[in-house]
């Protein structure tokens, strides 16, 4: 919410069918309108020209004036869940959390908790209550946290275990040679190198072949039909025989010291599986620094915030850190145990740290050691409103694989029984209440209301 | 000398608050593993500092905290001579009635182990006490943002990359001082905003961290926060004449004072005819626009004269 015009707007300007004055090029109804629902379903029209203005106001900024519109429509009929709705949202954004959270839990039951918007907002008013520093269970939990890293750090046992690097081949031609070589390169001795072809139409199994020859390691080539990423990947370990495991996506390059720093950082620290930084090519190779390309610059970011979180595991509820698959470095034994990627056409890879952080903790490699390549060819470009669908179900199973008490073995796993309300304010705070059980929201609430209203004094 | 972790700089205002706890509090910090200290730097504006050091001292003969004792200074210079007098690569600028949680310094060290970039800053809330908090003048100022910027309660759900104040805020020391560090001109108002704006314009950017706690120990009043305002619109013309940008955003001080005043009086109306907690906040909201307003215009705000408890809120 919060989302503001280009400039003032009549009333006028915002009937249902005229375009939507943000400059957007949808109908005001389909666009910024889109958060008032029930008007032309269930509302007369009367009713709806006033939740119309009202929308207008608030959307130009004149709070006072809408939350007086909403109100008068309250006035007549108590139940209109859009007018509560807004007024929820209103006091969210003047900072009134409290009464925010209650108009806002008022209006997901109007909707029936089937309003995503509402029980977005409704998220957030209860993170912001529920925030506001550390009760003594998390503050021990983060110290605990730090004293771990410490042994961690303190910790180096001589290891030089095989890695296989595993490539899921699929129409890079153009970049699987430049791929193959940098893993020649690398600077650690003992690996080897399984390609799985996942039915190319290019000229790529011509490349693998002929490259593979120049290879110091032994390798394994393998080409079929179109499957897709996340089976290719776990097709490729199951032929592999590796320790440890890296994925390096065909159009991607492992930096010359990738496997010996992840050996170092994950496997001679007795740990089980962790990712590095990545740095952005273009599609011709070249580095794109933060400063030139803002996809780059919001990925940056991202894994910049690996170190703000509670602890790497949780960097996961916000979003994907590791930016790729590539970008992470496990044991055979937690992908076993884990049974490999899902099959996630776009979030395979997030999906899988997810659940790999209800194992273990991992390991955050702060230089970049992995080349990702930015172009139009991207996957996870190609739909944003298909990958948001996968998101909301990957975190909905995620959930109700956290609520499964024992279910996991990491000590600093992201899950309730561990982090208590704090597991819940992160993942409203993330924007994902939907994935929560209305009945867990409402006790939530309940307990949070519960606590003293602050006094005029 | 030795080089430490983090160099923590605690430039103190002349507040009101326990420094003897503050320092303690830096005792109590966690994370064997790292080393860091505290620079108390006092400008000459708190009589007791001296006296609550040397007893801080005797109580903690290994405490981190050394005091830096320069008569005459504003907050920015201050801090800088904090930085020049730090022997870490980090700088950590701490307000000084601010009490850390023992998690602060350790995030902000950890956060920073894991950046590459250098003009990335670290900035931990700061949070009311219940104590405090149970007020709702406090808890409005809180919540809704104004007190520092954001709303630290909803940082988690949006965070404003660009957000920047001296509050609770670690930076590398080498883009401190390439940027230029604090403005010393800008005293002891605006110059976390106007250096926030030139690491901005570097390329740079601020990310939130919920371990990096501290307890904001001040029980601040309406009035000394609307005199705090009134001397923040007064400076407001300096920030605003080295940052033209910024003057789209307080476009609304232009209005003639007398339309403040009138929001002021409208607001009282309405508390008085539906008196509640919503009408009460319309009230001191209407009060803070008028007294910045009235500093930025120059009316009952007199800056030398201005009591000294008032700057560096």
């Amino acid at each position: 919410m919060g989302r503001e015009y280009a400039g003032a707007v009549s009333h006028a300007d915002v009937a249902r069918n005229a375009p939507c004055p943000c400059a957007s090029g949808r109908r005001f109804k389909a666009c910024c309108g889109s958060v008032i629902v029930e008007v032309g379903a269930s509302l007369p029209d009367e009713v709806g020209d006033r939740l119309w203005r009202a929308l207008a106001l608030q959307q130009t900024g004149r709070l006072n004036e809408a939350r007086a519109l909403y109100e008068e429509v309250l006035r007549e009929n108590a139940d209109v869940a859009d007018a509560v709705h807004m007024i929820g949202v209103i006091l969210l954004q003047t900072g009134h959390y409290r009464d925010a959270l209650r108009y806002l839990i008022r209006a997901a039951e109007l909707f029936d908790w089937k309003f995503a918007a509402a029980q977005h907002n409704l998220g957030l008013a209860l993170a912001a209550e529920m925030s506001g520093g550390m009760d003594p269970a998390t503050g021990q939990l983060w110290q605990a946290y730090d004293e771990m890293l410490d042994r961690r750090r303190a910790t180096r046992r001589d290891a030089a275990p095989l890695i296989s690097v595993v490539i899921p081949s699929y129409n890079h031609c153009a970049y699987i040679e430049s791929a193959l070589e940098s893993v020649f390169m690398q600077t650690y001795p003992s690996v080897e190198i399984v390609v799985v072809d996942d039915g190319s139409s290019d000229e790529s199994m011509s490349r693998i072949r002929s490259t593979l020859c120049h290879s110091p390691f032994p390798w394994v080539f393998h080409a079929r039909e179109n499957v897709g990423a996340a089976r290719t990947i776990n097709e490729s370990v199951a032929l592999s025989t590796g320790e440890f495991v890296n994925v390096l996506n065909s159009d991607d390059r492992f930096a010359p010291s990738r496997l010996i720093n992840m050996v170092d950082a994950v496997t001679r620290r007795g740990e089980s599986w962790g990712f590095s930084r990545v740095a952005f090519l273009d599609r011709d190779g070249h580095a794109i620094g933060a400063e030139t390309s803002l996809r780059a610059a919001d990925l940056a970011y991202l894994t910049d915030n690996v170190g703000a979180t509670d602890t790497l595991s949780f960097s996961f509820l916000a979003g994907n850190p590791s930016i790729s698959s590539g970008a992470l470095f496990f044991a055979r034994k937690l992908f076993d145990r884990l049974g490999g990627f899902r099959d996630f056409r776009y979030n395979h890879d997030w999906d899988f740290c997810l659940r790999a952080s209800l194992l273990a903790e991992p390991v955050f490699v702060a230089s970049a050691e992995y080349d990702y390549r930015l172009h139009s060819r991207n996957t996870i470009l190609e739909s944003t409103a298909d990958a948001q669908r996968e998101v909301d179900a990957m975190f909905t199973g995620f959930l109700q694989h956290a609520r499964r008490a024992g279910d996991w073995t990491n000590p600093f796993a992201p899950v309730p029984e561990i982090w208590g309300d704090r597991f819940f304010e992160q993942i409203l705070a993330s924007g994902r209440a939907c994935a929560i059980p209305p009945a867990t929201i409402r006790d939530l609430a309940r307990r949070v209301m519960a606590r003293r209203a602050p006094e005029d004094v | 000398m030795v080089p430490v972790d983090c160099s923590v700089v605690v430039a103190l205002n002349p507040h009101h608050n326990d420094l003897a706890l503050v320092l303690d509090s830096y005792v109590r910090q966690a994370g064997t593993a790292m080393s860091f200290e505290v620079i108390v730097v006092d400008g000459g504006g708190r009589d007791e500092a001296d006296r609550t050091y040397r007893h801080h001292r005797r109580r903690f003969s290994r405490t981190p905290v050394r005091l830096l004792r320069i008569d005459g200074i504003g907050r920015a210079a201050a801090n800088n001579a904090g930085a020049r007098a730090s022997r870490s690569r980090l700088l950590l600028f701490v307000g000084d009635y601010f009490i850390p949680a023992p998690t602060l310094v350790r995030a902000h060290v950890e956060f920073h182990r894991n950046v590459l970039r250098g003009a990335v800053a670290g900035i931990g809330p700061s949070f009311f006490p219940d104590a405090l908090r149970g007020d709702l003048f406090r808890c409005w100022l809180e919540d809704s943002g104004l007190l520092f910027g954001v709303p630290f309660r909803l940082a988690a759900a949006h965070w404003p990359r660009d957000f920047f104040y001296a509050g609770n805020v670690s930076i590398n020391r080498a883009t401190f001082d390439r940027l230029g560090a604090f403005d010393d001109a800008l005293h002891d108002t605006g110059d976390d905003f106007d250096f926030g704006l030139r690491l901005r314009e570097d390329g740079g950017c601020s990310h939130f961290l919920p371990k990096a706690v501290a307890w904001h120990d001040h029980a601040l009043t309406l009035s000394e926060r609307a005199d705090a305002v009134r001397y923040s619109g007064a400076r407001a013309r300096r920030i605003i004449a080295r940052h033209g940008e910024i003057a789209e955003w307080v476009k609304f001080i232009a209005l003639p004072l007398a339309h403040f005043a009138t929001d002021v009086a409208d607001a009282e109306e309405r508390h008085r005819a539906a008196p509640d907690a919503t009408t009460r906040i319309g009230c001191y909201q209407s009060l803070m626009d008028l007294a910045f307003a009235e500093g930025f215009n120059g009316v009952g705000a007199d800056v030398e004269q201005m009591t000294a408890s008032v700057r560096g809120q």
